[in-house]
């Protein structure tokens, strides 16, 4: 789908043609983003929001263009409810430390088993702050959230925040955030998407989903890297204070004191990274005209032809079978090392990942492994792709097994 | 495998040519990655104690265990005390490598150890294995081997 709009899938890697599939570490940008960045630099390139120039107004007015385009694509209610950031760790540590002066001693933070370290360190590291408890919610044998064991934890009555990957980055577990919400509000918590993975293929509606606050990454919806988005509920980003001071965020500074600019600026301190907002505001653009749900299955439509191939494949074992997978699957073979399948792949010129996917308390935690091998595939892919890939994979695992001693 | 009969005999710098036009005539770079991989089925794994023993050199994805002593004084012909090297890794294709490194720094006397440079790894498309960051691991490995070496041939 659209393969035209992205030159770098034409790549030739180790003399033969790139098969990419990482897209859930990060995606390739279209045409369309990269004349997007490459105009503004050519026309339009200024520094925002306090300059009375004509560049500085045309920048100003494409990067809160952008603010907007965001909040559509959210269904968010304001506009001020759109925080940029520089991605989705960024956003989740701004708000461990937003959120700070509410946690102390008799607070429960909790979060999943499934979880990014960025999903899961500031949570963690917040707790050991304040004296506020961190709790990790298990998993189902299939992969899934254990909703008995989170339902008996918020029924406690202490949690004061459920932060949750909408999309598991290791197992691609989806997560029932609706219900998780309501669950949460029910029980006085707080709640909190991860939405990095989900962003691009899975319906993701703040209002729909009654999330408090939800953060993800541009460069996972085929926008640069270097720009992301804290979105939160306008009642709630007004009570807190803000964790960054510098330009653009105050309003009047003397020696006696500073007060603050509204919402979202309050909480965007320092130059932002305007053209990344606007190739963000691009990318969003681009997604929409394709099509969500045209994307959205397209990406089921080849992550499910992953899955029925590997299956194919002798003594591979794909982790977990979580009731709904979306955007990637991982895999372990039996004395493989991770790093020799996705190193010999890599000299076929596809694109695989290896390692822990930042994932170390489900891997090490739950399934008791350290590394594995992770296929993502987006709409841009093909299942020719996917049939090499496939190919090739059980040819290298055939290879590397008779080397094993 | 033939190249690591022709390598027993010749200096450090020699052996390394041999190893880098070894590759060389292997084509194209799955095809030597494949040799290293092959290779690998040569080194004799480490046991539990033996690891234990070991100095581990651990980078990100693949572990690394290195154990050095000297060589029974019977096998230095010239009563030189000499290196013998054990190497380990959980991963096939840096345990290809290590093979090659074992067999450049195996049986040579710590005066060799310490003026060697390991060039095998750069000189070749197997610097692709190692990204900016692993290559850092590598060197790693190459700087353990030679402090190890020196504790084991000095005492």
């Amino acid at each position: 789908m659209r393969r035209e709009d992205f030159p770098i899938l034409k790549e030739q890697v180790n003399g033969r043609q790139l098969v990419y599939l990482d897209n859930a570490a990060t995606t390739q940008l279209p045409l369309q983003v990269i004349d997007a960045m490459r105009d503004h630099y050519l026309h339009d390139n200024a520094n925002v929001h306090r300059g009375i120039h004509t560049l500085s107004e045309r920048s100003t007015r494409n990067f809160e263009g952008a603010r907007k385009t965001v909040q559509r694509y959210l269904n968010a209610r304001r506009p001020e409810e759109i925080v940029f950031t520089s991605g989705t760790t960024d956003s989740l540590n701004t708000l461990a430390r937003l959120l700070e002066p509410l946690m102390g001693e008799g607070n429960v933070i909790a979060v999943t088993a499934l979880e990014h370290h960025a999903n899961y360190v500031p949570w963690q590291q917040l707790c050991l702050r304040t004296g506020a408890m961190f709790e990790v919610i298990d998993l189902t044998p299939e992969g899934d959230v254990d909703l008995v064991r989170l339902n008996s934890l918020l029924e406690a009555g202490n949690v004061k925040l459920f932060s949750c990957a909408h999309v598991s980055n290791v197992l691609g577990t989806v997560s029932p955030v609706a219900e998780m919400a309501r669950i949460c509000h029910e029980a006085g918590a707080l709640f909190c998407v991860d939405a990095a993975q989900s962003i691009r293929h899975e319906s993701v509606d703040v209002q729909a989903i009654d999330c408090d606050f939800l953060a993800f990454s541009g460069h996972k919806t085929c926008a640069p890297t270097g720009i992301g988005v804290l979105y939160g509920r306008k009642e709630t980003l007004e009570t807190l204070r803000p964790v960054n001071f510098g330009g653009e965020m105050v309003d009047k500074v003397a020696q006696e004191g500073t007060t603050f600019e509204e919402l979202p600026l309050r909480l965007e301190a320092g130059t932002p990274n305007y053209p990344g907002a606007i190739a963000l505001g691009a990318a969003l653009s681009y997604l929409e005209e394709i099509g969500r749900n045209d994307i959205a299955q397209r990406e089921y439509q080849l992550l499910k032809y992953v899955e029925d191939g590997i299956s194919r494949i002798p003594n591979l074992h794909v982790l977990g079978n979580p009731a709904k997978r979306a955007g990637c699957l991982s895999f372990t073979g039996e004395g493989l090392h991770p790093f020799d399948i996705a190193m010999l792949m890599d000299k076929r010129g596809i694109a695989l990942r290896s390692g822990n996917q930042c994932a170390q308390p489900l891997l090490h935690g739950v399934y008791g492994i350290k590394n594995i091998t992770r296929i993502s595939p987006a709409f841009y892919n093909t299942e020719e792709e996917i049939d090499t890939c496939l190919e090739t994979l059980e040819m290298v695992c055939a290879l590397l097994r008779k080397a094993l001693r | 495998m033939q190249l690591l009969d022709d390598l027993s005999g010749l200096s450090f710098d020699e052996a390394q040519d041999a190893i880098v036009r070894e590759f060389e005539s292997l084509g194209d770079v799955f095809g030597q990655y494949t040799y290293l991989v092959e290779i690998s089925a040569l080194l004799p794994a480490f046991t539990d104690e033996e690891k234990e023993r070991a100095t581990l050199v651990d980078k990100c994805q693949s572990q690394v265990w290195i154990h050095a002593e000297p060589l029974p004084a019977s096998e230095s012909a010239d009563g030189q005390p000499r290196l013998s090297l054990g190497v380990e890794s959980d991963t096939l294709i840096v345990r290809g490598v290590l093979l090659l490194m074992q067999a450049l720094f195996q049986g040579r006397t710590l005066q060799e150890v310490e003026a060697a440079k390991v060039t095998f790894v750069d000189r070749t498309d197997l610097k692709d294995a190692f990204s900016d960051e692993r290559l850092n691991g590598f060197l790693a490995i190459e700087r353990t081997i030679k402090s190890l070496a020196r504790t084991a041939l000095e005492g």
